[in-house]
């Protein structure tokens, strides 16, 4: 039930075109260039940020596309249609690649973002020594340039109180852990992001492996708080689920972040078997809709807070749909 | 007896070296002796640096491409430009010691396989370090030296 828990795998990589500052440059050209050698592979769209509304920025960035960053710096995103392959132009570093693909698959992400740095790499030359390896305007990511993520699902260690401990433990490894959603300590929906922190002495196959080998742990933990959670209180814990299941499609105007804690009970549930849902993907790609850029966009411009609140629960009745209550 | 540190040559002395609050005794030979001389010099060389740092000398100094300082990349953990990272050379290191852990990067480059045979190596390197397997060691890094040297 790895789905339920690790929900998609990232990996990053930053590079800079050799012989330009790392700041105050004009990257439009870079932009250009990328986009004309990127397109002869696939297909792809180029998003120049200064040609955007806020709200489609802000929508690509719900969508784990594009970083703040790149809007604070007016830079580009080309994205591949499929949208698992994004390459930023003028974020901190000039050019950052990524690959987001679904669950626990951080090798296969690394193989297809070589794949994209060979065909950028044949239309700049990087700055690179064989010292510091690939230079970044930060040292933190000097070396190899990347950073290896996934992204979790961590009720039940957040609900038993045991997060913490297991985040200062894998602190002590190197990584980083992170609230996805949600601004400060408390992430909203208990999704988490845990990431290789050092870039540098290390080579790109072993931060693949210990990244994962970490999150193969987490996934251990949080089955037994899981498990614990249960033990503890089961009626308790199915009457919250089946009640946030039952507000969710019945509401007539719900709050981003009750949603958020509503929706980790939902999928909870799908896990204890008290929910059925037949497309994990679909559910997450369902959550990623409810964000506030995203809802503003499908009516076609800026509402108010009210409006939104109402136009979510209005889309929570799709929920229905891919998550239906199993019997007994 | 055998030296500790190689395994290899006859031992004529000993360090004592403090891990943990421990104190221990390792028997060693004349050359493993001076390289662990020259280490403990490297790493208090670093810290000399690092107190210049915070005593400002050498704070002010600044990439004669980009014109960011010194004391600019250690507040801020961010340079200027690719060249920051020769113009400043050594005196980056204890920064990026203290970031990453690390002062080498080892991993793959931009020419493609070789940089992959040597990001392999060095991989190799590491691991044979740390099983103490020094003889493995230097083989590996006679490889790594013909690799670089045939880049040039
Ligand atoms: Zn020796
Ligand atoms: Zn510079």
């Amino acid at each position: 039930m790895n789905e339920n828990i690790i929900l998609s795998s990232r990996v990053r990589l930053a590079r800079n075109v050799d012989g330009l500052p790392f700041k105050r440059v004009n990257t439009s050209t870079i932009a250009t260039k990328a986009m004309s050698a990127l397109r002869t592979t696939d297909s792809y769209t180029m998003y120049p940020m200064t040609a955007l509304r806020p709200i489609e920025q802000l929508r690509l960035v719900e969508k784990h596309l594009i970083s703040k960053e790149l809007i604070d710096c007016g830079g580009s995103a080309i994205i591949r249609s499929d949208n698992k392959v994004s390459v930023m132009i003028g974020e901190e570093d000039h050019i950052r690649e990524q690959c987001i693909l679904e669950g626990l698959n951080l090798h296969d992400a690394y193989a297809e973002l070589r794949h994209i740095d060979k065909v950028l790499g044949g239309e700049f030359k990087f700055a690179f020594s064989s010292t510091y390896g690939y230079l970044t305007s930060c040292l933190t990511n000097v070396g190899t340039g990347m950073r290896a993520s996934v992204m979790m699902f961590l009720p039940a260690l957040s609900l038993t109180g045991s997060l913490n401990k297991c985040i200062s433990g894998v602190t002590r490894l190197n990584m980083a852990v992170r609230g996805v959603y949600g601004e400060g300590s408390e992430a909203e929906g208990y999704v988490y992001q845990i990431s290789n922190q050092k870039t540098l002495g290390i080579s790109e196959s072993d931060i693949v492996a210990s990244v994962e080998n970490v999150a193969n742990h987490i996934v251990e933990s949080e089955i037994k708080a899981r498990a614990a959670l249960m033990q503890t209180d089961p009626d308790g814990l199915k009457d919250k689920i089946l009640r946030s299941y039952g507000i969710l499609c019945n509401c007539h105007a719900i709050s981003k972040s009750e949603f958020m804690k509503l929706i980790a009970f939902v999928k909870l549930g799908v896990y204890y078997k008290m929910l059925e849902c037949a497309d994990m993907a679909a559910l997450e790609s369902f959550i990623a809709e409810i964000q506030p850029a995203s809802l503003c966009l499908d009516t076609g411009g800026m509402t108010s807070g009210g409006e939104r609140d109402k136009l979510r629960a209005e889309k929570c009745y799709k929920l229905r749909q891919i998550i239906t209550r199993t019997g007994g | 007896m055998i030296c500790q540190r190689c395994n290899k040559k006859e031992a004529t002395g000993y360090m004592e070296t403090t891990i943990n609050g421990i104190k221990k005794r390792v028997y060693v030979c004349p050359e493993c002796f001076k390289q662990a001389q020259l280490e403990m010099y490297s790493s208090y060389d670093d810290m000399g640096l690092f107190s210049g740092l915070m005593g400002v000398p050498g704070a002010k100094a600044k990439c004669s491409k980009c014109g960011t300082t010194l004391r600019e990349i250690s507040d801020t953990c961010f340079v200027g430009c690719q060249y920051c990272y020769s113009e400043f050379g050594d005196r980056l290191k204890p920064l990026l010691r203290n970031l990453q852990s690390a002062q080498m990067h080892i991993g793959s480059g931009p020419d493609g396989e070789k940089s992959d045979e040597i990001a392999e190596l060095n991989g190799r390197l590491r691991k044979a370090v740390e099983a103490e397997d020094y003889e493995q060691a230097l083989k590996i890094q006679e490889m790594l030296k013909k690799l670089k040297g045939e880049e040039k």
